[in-house]
């Protein structure tokens, strides 16, 4: 890829990779494994697990980008590789996967209570998201600050809220559309916020082998 | 996001609920079923595609994902793993291209010699004319050796299923010595469905063009026989090439190993899926495409489902021009005592999502 000139999208980096580009796909590293390995560290909670589940992510990617299809953006895909990347190896590990911050009594020390959740986070959130969330009702907000933030189990949510677990995720999922609406309609994707390019959707690699 | 958690409500699936729909897609939290309904909505919806990948941006920046530090060396980790993958998939390509063209040579010269021996036989099965039998053999011996296969070349090519615009559309022509290199664990019939699956394609194009309803049966004859009651799945890598949903109707109706399942009581269908799937997850990668059986397995068939689901057979493919893992799968319907529905699932061997979903009739 040119040194010069706008940064390449990641569906451009993926082409050249296929056409044989290594340093494309370095770059494709670079720009993800953060990501990558967030996602693992918040599945498993331990830096070790969530490291081999990051490298199978990129070895996956490196075996078969060209698999990608287009259909949503190359980011997105990565999420859902990552995603899967983690329940396969929790499977073959039989390893239950822990929520972010170790064991579980250490975990319900560090609980905030819902009236305090958001103080403990505004903080550490973007202002957009944060007026996304003061959108919420009290209860989808806690929740979403509960698991996606902090890292809390939906069980954890479940027993402390006194609801039912399914009662917790669907705050959540529901929430997420919520958030998402809302930052969409203010323009406020956090992609462009983290100056990525956006997503060039329907551009497919060429370099398809 | 844990997978000890209960299957998220079906809230999430409710018409108008797509933001939810989509959250718990994102995390994983969608049985196959659903997963599969959502992605055909995808394909053909590009404003639920955008809310899509704004919800994984939304998620990112929630869960401040992007905050993370990897830990130190994890790069220099990352490359020594991927030093021993060759050059990715363009090293991939040029190695299925060479191996594609050796095919090639030893197919034309099993063709070359199999029309040389014809050839002599019709010369003697009319009695006569000696002299010009000689010549006939001859002709075609030469036109052997002088690589005169021009002709041979696209009808072998059309023969095996090849497409042509297609450059990793490998069509089974893979060389026999590497056909019988060893497999672990793959079932030995996967180089008789090799050619078999390979002829399917222009078989099953000819039926789509002229919209007959039989001919089905094609696939089903060239499928290799029945496994046994205690047969193990069969672990399939045979180059096999589908173009569109009806070349894998008729690819894999009436499939020997989905037949033989369907019936069986739930107990034993249980016990059934269990060493099936036991021996999926446990297979090595498939020897040409380089995918693991049990990559998706647990994506296809729903760890939280009730009913017994039994993985009869898994397959390397190219569906629709990509790379894919095709799972059959037998199971029950709700509250039924016997296994008595059979599908094909065809996924993403890397994010697993399913690219099509085809029921197969009975029998």
């Amino acid at each position: 890829m040119s040194e010069d000139g706008p940064e390449p999208t990641d569906e451009q980096l993926l082409a050249a990779f296929l056409g044989g580009d290594q340093r494309a796909f370095d770059s494709l590293v670079s720009r993800y494994q953060r990501r990558v390995y967030g996602i693992c560290l918040r599945y498993f909670g331990d830096p070790s697990d969530a490291e081999d589940a990051a490298q199978d992510a990129f070895v996956a990617l490196y075996r078969r980008a060209g698999s990608f299809s287009g259909t949503a953006a190359f980011s997105t895909w990565m999420y859902r590789v990552a995603t899967n990347v983690c329940h396969d190896l929790a499977r073959r590990r039989a390893r239950r996967p822990q929520s972010a911050g170790g064991d579980a009594d250490r975990l319900a020390d560090r609980i905030p209570g819902p009236e305090t959740a958001d103080a403990s986070v505004t903080a550490e959130l973007d202002p957009g998201l944060v007026a996304a969330l003061a959108e919420l009702d009290a209860d989808t907000r806690d929740a979403i600050i509960l698991h996606d933030v902090r890292g809390v189990a939906y069980a954890d949510i479940a027993a402390r809220s006194g609801v039912a677990v399914g009662t917790v995720k669907s705050r959540i999922h529901r929430g997420h559309a919520r958030l998402a609406a809302a930052l969409s309609a203010a323009g406020d994707l956090p992609r462009e916020q983290a100056g990525r390019e956006p997503s060039h959707r329907g551009q497919r690699p060429t370099g398809r082998p | 996001m844990s997978p000890d958690d209960p299957p998220v409500q079906r809230h999430g699936t409710l018409p108008g609920d797509d933001g939810a729909l989509l959250s718990s897609y994102l995390d994983g939290e969608l049985d196959a079923t659903e997963t599969a309904r959502l992605e055909r909505r995808l394909d053909t919806d590009p404003g639920l595609a955008r809310r899509l990948d704004a919800m994984a941006d939304t998620l990112v920046a929630l869960r401040r994902l992007d905050d993370v530090d990897v830990p130190h060396g994890f790069s220099q980790r990352l490359d020594e793993r991927l030093r021993g993958e060759a050059g990715g998939p363009a090293d991939d390509l040029a190695r299925r291209r060479a191996r594609r063209a050796d095919g090639r040579r030893r197919t034309l010269a099993a063709l070359s010699g199999i029309a040389a021996a014809l050839a002599v036989l019709a010369v003697m099965t009319v009695g006569g004319f000696p002299g010009s039998g000689q010549d006939t053999a001859e002709m075609a011996l030469e036109a052997d050796a002088e690589g005169g296969a021009d002709g041979a070349d696209s009808s072998a090519m059309t023969a095996l299923g090849e497409d042509a615009t297609n450059p990793e559309a490998d069509g089974g022509g893979q060389p026999q010595q590497e056909a019988a290199a060893p497999r672990p664990e793959v079932d030995a019939h996967a180089d008789a469905t090799e050619a078999a699956g390979s002829a399917e394609t222009p078989r099953a194009q000819s039926r789509g063009e002229s919209g007959g309803e039989e001919g089905g049966g094609d696939a089903e004859t060239q499928r290799p026989a029945a496994a046994s009651a205690a047969s193990p799945p069969s672990l399939v890598d045979a180059g096999l090439v589908l173009a569109d949903e009806e070349q894998l109707r008729a690819a894999y109706r009436g499939l020997p190993e989905a037949g033989e399942a369907l019936g069986m009581r739930t107990a034993a269908a249980q016990e059934r899926a269990a060493a099936n799937s036991e021996v999926i997850r446990a297979a090595p990668p498939l020897p040409d495409s380089g995918l693991a059986p049990g990559t998706c397995l647990e994506a296809v068939t729903g760890a939280q489902q009730e009913e017994p689901v039994v993985p009869v057979r898994v397959e390397a493919l190219r569906y629709r021009g990509q790379q894919s893992l095709a799972y059959v799968l037998v199971t029950a319907s709700a509250g039924a005592s016997a296994l008595d529905r059979a599908e094909v699932r065809v996924v993403d061997p890397v994010s697993c999502v399913t690219r099509q979903l085809l029921e197969l009739p009975p029998g």
